[in-house]
C-alpha cells in the first residue's frame, strides 16, 4: 500500500531542571493514503508530541527530536528548513486540535482566519479567496456560510468553531491531516457529526487521516488501523477488527474493559490499578509491568520487542500469546 | 425506597444585565421547572449536552445557588428558604464532587487540612478524633497515610479527584453531587474512581446525583437517568429501561451518537442538527421542535408535559 506518511524510529525528549526525558521511544508509524489511522493512548503516553514532531512543531528547546525520521514525498521533514516546511505545513500536511475555542484567534473573524491559509499558499484573488471560503464552510456543513463568514469565534459554539478548525485544515486540500483529539471537547451529538465530516472528507479528497484520541470508541468506528501507545512506546499495531476482537496487548485489554458498555451495568469495571509511569521514571523491562495481570520475571529484566504475533498484528508483550479478552 | 429528596418545579434563572445601570434585560433560565425525588441509597444520573443546565440543577439542589422558584425537601424538610446558618446543619449531609480536581482544591492547603476541614467547620470532635477519621476516610478511598502532609499538586489527577471524594465523605454525607468526576481522567483511572464510587455507596449507603456528559458512564452507575434539555427533565427512566428504550426523540440521538467500542457494529448515527438553542430565549412550544427529526406543527405551538409513559418511565413529547 501506498504510505502518505511513515514515521520511522522516532524518539524525542524534553529538558526539564538540567534532566532530559525521554517521551516519545523509538515510535514507527504508517498513514497509507486515503486511509485512517487511529493512534490511542492516555495522556502522557507521547501521542500528540509524535504528531507535533511531523509539523515540526516542537519548541527546541527544551524539546528535542533525538533521532529517527519522518517521510513524506520521499523527503525526510525533520531534515526540511523552515521554509521549506512552512510550504507544507497548512497545505500539503494539516492538524486540527482538540480546543477549538483557543486555536482561532479572537480578533479576526473565522472568513478572516480561513483565507489566510490560502492567501500563504495559493496565489489567488480577494474574490477567489471569498468564494472559496465560502464553499469550505458548506463543505464543512455550516448554515449561512456567507453570514458565518463574518463572524468571530466567539460568537460560535464550539462545535461550529471545530468546523471552522477543520474548514481551515482543508483549504489547500491537505495530502494527509492530523487529527489531535478533535472530538474530546465536543458533545457527542456534535462528535458523531465530526467524525461523520472527516469521514466524508477522506473518501471525497482522498486524504490520509492520522487521528489521534482516548477513546476506543471512537477508533472503533472510523479507523482503519489503530496503534496503541504506552509511557512513549508503541504497544500493539493492527487492523481495526483484529485490535478488537483479539486484542494482543494486555493494556489494549485493560483499556477495553475500562469503557463501561451501554450494555451492562453497576458492576464493577475491571480497572487498570495505579497510573502511568512518568518519563523519568520508566522501569526496566517492560513500561506497563507494574500495571499487568500477567507480569513474569521476564517483563522486569527484559523489555519486549513489537513483534508479529499473527499477520499484520504486531504486540510488545512477552505474553502476547496468553493475552484474553473476558467477555 | 424511602424519599431523601425531593424538589417541585425547581428553577434557578440568572438575571443578564445590560447599560451602565445594570438593568435587568433578561433571563438565562438554566433550570427551568424540575421535579424529581431520588431515594435514599439510590444513583439518579443526569445527563444532557453542555449549557442544558445539568451542572446548575446539581448545585441549585444543594443550595449553592439560591433557587429562583419551587421548592427542595430534604428529608422531608423544606429546605429552600432556609438562612446561611439554618442550612449549615444540612450541609453537612449534602457534598458535591466537582469535574476539575486540579480546579478545585485549595494549592496552599495540605490534604490533611483540605480532608479535615468539614469536620473543624461542623465542630466534629476532639483533635485526636478528628485526625482519627481522617485517616479512616483517606484508607477508605484508597490512599496512603503519608499522603496527608503533602500538597494536591504532588498527586495525579486520579489521587487527587480521590481526595476530593475524601472531602466530601469526611461528614459522613448522606447525599453527594457528583458533577462531571471523572470527566477530566484518563480511561483507566475513570474506571478506578467509577469503582470507587460504587464501593463507597454499598458501604455508607450514600445517594448520588450523577452528573455527565458520558452517557455510558451514566448508564453504567446509575438506577435510573433524568435527560436534560434546555433547563427541562425531557426524559426520566430506569437506567436499563432508558437505553433499551428510549422515548423521546432526542433521547434517541443521545444514545445513537455514543461511539460503540466494537468495529463489528456499524451504529446508526443520527445526527442532530444544529446547536443546543440559547437558553435566553428558548424556543416556544416543545424547546426541542427546531432539531427534531420528527416534529409537527403542534410541537412549536404547545409544550408537552412531563408525563408518566408507562411503568414510571417519563417523557415530555407530544408524539410518544
Amino acid at each position: 500500500m501506498d504510505s502518505a506518511l511513515e514515521i520511522r524510529d522516532l524518539r524525542i525528549s524534553f529538558s526539564a531542571r538540567g534532566k532530559k526525558l525521554e517521551v516519545v521511544s523509538g515510535v514507527s508509524l504508517t498513514v497509507p493514503k486515503g486511509k485512517i489511522i487511529g493512534v490511542v493512548g492516555e495522556s502522557g503516553c507521547g501521542k500528540t508530541v509524535t504528531a507535533l514532531s511531523v509539523m515540526r512543531l516542537i519548541p527546541e528547546p527544551p524539546g528535542s527530536i533525538d533521532s529517527g525520521e519522518v517521510i513524506f514525498d520521499d523527503g525526510n521533514l525533520l531534515e526540511y528548513s523552515e521554509r521549506d516546511m512552512r510550504a507544507v505545513r497548512g497545505n500539503r500536511i494539516s492538524m486540527i486540535f482538540q480546543e477549538p475555542i483557543s486555536s482561532l484567534n479572537p480578533v479576526f473573524t473565522v472568513g478572516d482566519q480561513i483565507g489566510e491559509a490560502l492567501r500563504t499558499h495559493l496565489k489567488i484573488s480577494k474574490r477567489e479567496e471569498r468564494q472559496r471560503v465560502v464553499e469550505l464552510l458548506k463543505l464543512v456543513g455550516i448554515p449561512a456560510p456567507e453570514r458565518r463568514m463574518k463572524n468571530y469565534p466567539h460568537e460560535m459554539s464550539g462545535g461550529m468553531s471545530q468546523r471552522v478548525m477543520i474548514a481551515m485544515a482543508l483549504a489547500c486540500s491537505p495530502e494527509v491531516l492530523i487529527a489531535d483529539e478533535p472530538t474530546t471537547a465536543l458533545d457527542v451529538t456534535i462528535q458523531a457529526g465530526i467524525l461523520e465530516l472527516i469521514d466524508d472528507l477522506r473518501v471525497k479528497m482522498g486524504m490520509a487521516v492520522l487521528l489521534i484520541t482516548h477513546d476506543l470508541g471512537i477508533v472503533a468506528e472510523v479507523a482503519h488501523k489503530v496503534y496503541v501507545m504506552y509511557a512513549g512506546k508503541v504497544v500493539e499495531d493492527a487492523a481495526t477488527k483484529d485490535l478488537f476482537a483479539d486484542p494482543k496487548h494486555p493494556y489494549t485489554v485493560g483499556l477495553l474493559h475500562s469503557i463501561p458498555d451501554l450494555r451492562d451495568s453497576k458492576e464493577k469495571l475491571d480497572a487498570i490499578p495505579g497510573v502511568v509511569p512518568s518519563p523519568g521514571d520508566f522501569p526496566p523491562g517492560c513500561r506497563f509491568q507494574d500495571r499487568c495481570p500477567l507480569v513474569i520475571d521476564k517483563c522486569r529484566a527484559e523489555e519486549p520487542p513489537l513483534a508479529e504475533h499473527a499477520p499484520g498484528h504486531l504486540s510488545a508483550c512477552w505474553r502476547a500469546d496468553d493475552v484474553e479478552l473476558k467477555v | 425506597m424511602k424519599e431523601l429528596l425531593r424538589i417541585n418545579g425547581l428553577k434557578k434563572y440568572f438575571p443578564i444585565t445590560s447599560g451602565i445601570l445594570s438593568r435587568v434585560s433578561n433571563y438565562v433560565k438554566a433550570v427551568d421547572g424540575i421535579d424529581l425525588a431520588i431515594g435514599r441509597g439510590e444513583t439518579v444520573g443526569l445527563v444532557g449536552e453542555s449549557g442544558c443546565g445539568k451542572t446548575t440543577l446539581g448545585k441549585t439542589i444543594i443550595k449553592l445557588h439560591e433557587p429562583t422558584g419551587g421548592e427542595i425537601i430534604f428529608e422531608e424538610r423544606d429546605i429552600t428558604n432556609l438562612s446561611t446558618s439554618g442550612m449549615r446543619p444540612v450541609r453537612k449531609r449534602m457534598q458535591i464532587v466537582f469535574q476539575d480536581p486540579y480546579g478545585s482544591l485549595n494549592p496552599r492547603m495540605k490534604v490533611e487540612d483540605i480532608v479535615s476541614e468539614g469536620l473543624v467547620i461542623h465542630g466534629v470532635s476532639s483533635n485526636a478524633e478528628r485526625r482519627e477519621a481522617v485517616r479512616e476516610t483517606m484508607r477508605t478511598v484508597g490512599l496512603r497515610e503519608d499522603a496527608l502532609a503533602r500538597y494536591p499538586h504532588e498527586f495525579s489527577g486520579g489521587q487527587r479527584q480521590r481526595i476530593a471524594i475524601a472531602r466530601a465523605i469526611a461528614l459522613r454525607p448522606d447525599f453527594i453531587v457528583c458533577d462531571e468526576p471523572i470527566s477530566a481522567l484518563d480511561v483507566s483511572v475513570q474506571a478506578q474512581i467509577i469503582n470507587l464510587f460504587i464501593e463507597l455507596q454499598e458501604r455508607f449507603g450514600l445517594t448520588y446525583l450523577f452528573i455527565s456528559h458520558d452517557l455510558r458512564v451514566v448508564k453504567h452507575i446509575s438506577d435510573r437517568v433524568a435527560v436534560m434539555y434546555l433547563g427541562k427533565i425531557i426524559e426520566l427512566a430506569a437506567s436499563r429501561e432508558l437505553y433499551e428504550n428510549p422515548l423521546h426523540p432526542y433521547t434517541k440521538i443521545l444514545i445513537s451518537s455514543v461511539p460503540v467500542a466494537d468495529p463489528t457494529r456499524k451504529r446508526e448515527a443520527a445526527v442532530l442538527k444544529g446547536d443546543v438553542p440559547s437558553p435566553i430565549d428558548p424556543p416556544g412550544g416543545c424547546a426541542f421542535h427546531p432539531r427534531c427529526p420528527i416534529a409537527v406543527e403542534k410541537c412549536s405551538r404547545e409544550e408537552p408535559a412531563l408525563r408518566d409513559a408507562g411503568g414510571g418511565h417519563m417523557v415530555a413529547c407530544h408524539l410518544v
